[in-house]
């Protein structure tokens, strides 16, 4: 037994004075601070995605996600904290497998969270929690933990719109800033959503954004 | 080869799983003069014996439960006893109460001794305590049960093992001995059923009579009995009365893990599977409860409507101790489907189904559901319905339609505004939702319904751009002014 050990312990050696020593904790800082040059939210992960206004472009985003989810043949769940989902202006058919939970308070809308992000069945989870950020700041942290560990097991999507920074747990936060503008109302919905797109496809291919938001 | 199933003290256990009874409670049965008829080995370590009187029972043992029988019962647990039964061989015959003989055909030993193993431990977990013998005649098989030990299996294959079996069993273990002979016997020096075999045929018929011929002839095996064979239509529910209300969910769910396993076996033994679960709740001096779940998919296993079932008693509250438990199926022959290609369906139907009904109770299930457009022009008109279980294949074409603008994000309700008018125009607007001037708008866009009914809608919608704020609709409804929503 102690020869094996002695054995092995040689063999690591001789390993690490070829490659050099890396510890399993840098190689994770590693993975986490590589920039993201998919151009899209990342599966597996809890993102944050900080809306500084009412009007810029919070629900295009979710319906660009609801329009990927769909393409995938799985179910999406949508956390309505603020209750402003609006299904008249939602492209037809998306709401085929869509489930939308209106919660009435902060703590009902942690627990929905909590329950759908368990569930395999739900490939994207998004919740848009604008309307109490003050609130929600106060959450104990572990609530947030736990909705990061849970986000990290599953294979899924998981996007959490705000008002501002909720949780030092994020993995990522992106920001939509930019206010609609008049010329917008005469868009194609295909064009706003290529312009989100690719704002948050900016924020993800820059390793400083990236680096920032990880640490 | 004949298998026998024997229940000791059939219709005190039949009563004591009904009203649930702990084996440990003492506990005995009456008959209809008010004597003890059948008791529980927790009675009988009591010194409480069958024959005796109530009071004097009692004296022996305060804590004694006497019960009466249940005819109910009696029947639902014989049902149960054919439905594990069944699973063996369909040949089966409810010989008397507490006794069932089943004909058995091409088995070999291993399978038959795991078989019956399982059927006794299944019925073990209903709280039927069962033993059980295999022998080559109906008549040694009940035998061999009953001289089994307790909750175990006596298999006697070939007729010198059965004669080693009759050498150690006491004459009073055979039904049909009555006591004068017995006596006699014991006088003779004749103490075992194998000792009264080896005696000559002729003689023994010539002192004791012909009645002990054929007992002569049944511990020889000379007499092969024809069995009544006995088909029970299935019945899928279950009741529980009881006797002290529970307020429990753990006790609930006791109760309603076993109706489930009872309710598995007719499932199996009738070759059907259900397709939704209906849970029923007598409550103390309130209304009964009750709750249909269309299960998410069909099945036969107790495990998973156990589960549907603890996850929805989880979320309710009820007002009263529950005095009555019923669990009833509604049962479906399978039906044979195959999946195209290319359709989807749901990962874990069940799972989805638990999830579903936890949200239901978190939010209400008023406050969830997949949302469907209502056939009207009225704005924010919609319905929450279930999420398919099963859907077809994604035709992008049928769904992206071209839209202009982006969406909406509503305001629920829509708080009031004050709007300042230029040029038969908003020009600038007040309100907690936002609040400056109006640099753009684009409008009226005037909208009425239900104008035939009694509740006819008008609104003029503006959409406008508030400086450095974004994009906002607003509605004029008669007077007031309402902020409906940013553009998002």
């Amino acid at each position: 037994m102690i020869e094996n050990a002695d054995k092995r312990a040689a063999t690591f050696r001789k390993l690490t004075s070829k490659i050099g020593v890396v510890s399993a904790a840098s190689l994770q800082l590693t993975q986490e601070l590589r920039p993201n040059h998919s151009g899209w939210i990342p599966p597996s992960r809890m993102v944050e995605c900080v809306c500084t206004g009412s009007s810029v472009g919070g629900q295009s985003l979710v319906e660009l996600l609801l329009a990927k989810n769909l393409k995938n043949g799985s179910f999406a769940a949508f956390v309505d904290l603020a209750n402003g989902f609006d299904l008249d202006s939602l492209s037809l058919g998306l709401e085929e497998r869509m489930l939308w939970v209106r919660c009435q308070n902060e703590t009902q809308s942690l627990k929905a969270l909590d329950l759908l992000l368990r569930d395999d069945n739900f490939s994207l989870v998004v919740a848009d929690l604008r309307s109490s950020s003050k609130h929600l700041r106060q959450a104990p942290a572990r609530s947030w933990y736990r909705l990061q560990r849970l986000s990290h097991q599953r294979e899924g999507y998981c996007v959490i719109l705000a008002q501002e920074h909720l949780s030092p747990c994020m993995d990522l936060s992106l920001t939509l800033s930019a206010n609609h503008r008049f010329a917008t109302l005469n868009q194609g919905r295909t064009n706003i959503q290529q312009t989100i797109a690719q704002q948050i496809a900016e924020q993800l291919d820059s390793p400083v954004t990236t680096i920032a938001e990880a640490i | 080869m004949f298998l026998c199933l024997f229940i000791d003290n059939f219709r005190l256990q039949a009563v004591s799983r009904r009203q649930a009874l702990p084996p440990a409670l003492p506990t005995a049965l009456t008959n209809s003069s008010g004597n003890i008829c059948e008791l529980n080995h927790a009675a009988y370590t009591h010194h409480i014996r069958v024959g005796m009187s109530m009071p004097k029972a009692m004296s022996r043992c305060a804590q004694l439960k006497i019960v009466n029988p249940c005819l109910q019962a009696e029947k639902a647990t014989q049902r149960l006893v054919w439905s594990n039964v069944w699973q063996i061989s369909p040949k089966i015959e409810l010989t008397r109460i507490g006794l069932v003989t089943v004909q058995l055909y091409r088995m070999d030993f291993e399978t038959l001794c795991r078989q019956v193993e399982h059927c006794l431990g299944q019925l073990r977990r209903q709280d039927i305590f069962a033993r059980a013998g295999a022998a080559p005649t109906p008549d040694w098989a009940e035998l061999a049960a009953i001289t089994a030990e307790a909750h175990s299996f006596k298999l006697k294959p070939d007729k010198q093992q059965m004669q080693t079996l009759l050498d150690h069993t006491a004459l009073n273990m055979l039904p049909a001995m009555n006591d004068r002979t017995i006596s006699l016997l014991d006088n003779w020096g004749i103490r075992s059923l194998g000792a009264l075999a080896r005696l000559p045929r002729n003689e023994l018929g010539e002192r004791l009579g012909t009645s002990i011929l054929s007992i002569w002839d049944l511990l020889h095996g000379k007499t092969k009995r024809l069995l009544r064979f006995t088909e029970l239509e299935p019945e899928f529910n279950e009741t529980f009365p009881l006797e002290t209300p529970i307020e429990n969910l753990d006790a609930v769910c006791f109760l309603i893990r076993r109706a489930a396993d009872a309710l598995e076996q007719q499932l199996i033994q009738a070759g059907k599977v259900a397709r939704a679960i209906e849970i029923t709740l007598n409550i103390e001096r309130r209304s009964p409860y009750r709750k249909r779940i269309q299960l998410p998919e069909t099945t036969q296993q107790a495990d998973l409507m156990e589960r549907l079932l603890r996850n929805h008693l989880e979320q309710i509250q009820l007002r009263g101790a529950i005095c009555e438990v019923t669990l009833s199926l509604d049962a479906v022959p399978p039906l044979g489907k195959q999946a195209g290609l290319f359709q989807h369906s749901v990962r874990n139907p069940w799972r989805l189904a638990e999830t579903l009904d936890q949200l239901a109770g978190l939010v209400g299930e008023e406050r969830m559901g997949s949302p469907r457009p209502i056939n009207t022009h009225r704005p924010d008109s919609f319905t929450l319905s279930s999420l398919p279980t099963e859907f077809s294949e994604v035709d992008e074409a049928t769904f992206v339609l071209p839209r202009i603008g982006p969406n909406l994000r509503r305001c629920r309700p829509a708080p009031k505004a004050q709007v300042q008018l230029h040029a038969r125009g908003p020009a600038a607007i007040r309100s907690s939702i936002v609040t400056g001037e109006i640099q753009a708008r684009k409008g009226p866009f005037c909208i009425n319904g239900d104008w035939w009914t009694a509740m006819p809608w008008q609104l003029e919608e503006w959409d406008v751009e508030v400086a450095d704020k974004g994009l906002f609709r607003i509605a004029r409804k008669g007077r007031a002014w309402l902020v409906i929503g940013a553009y998002d």
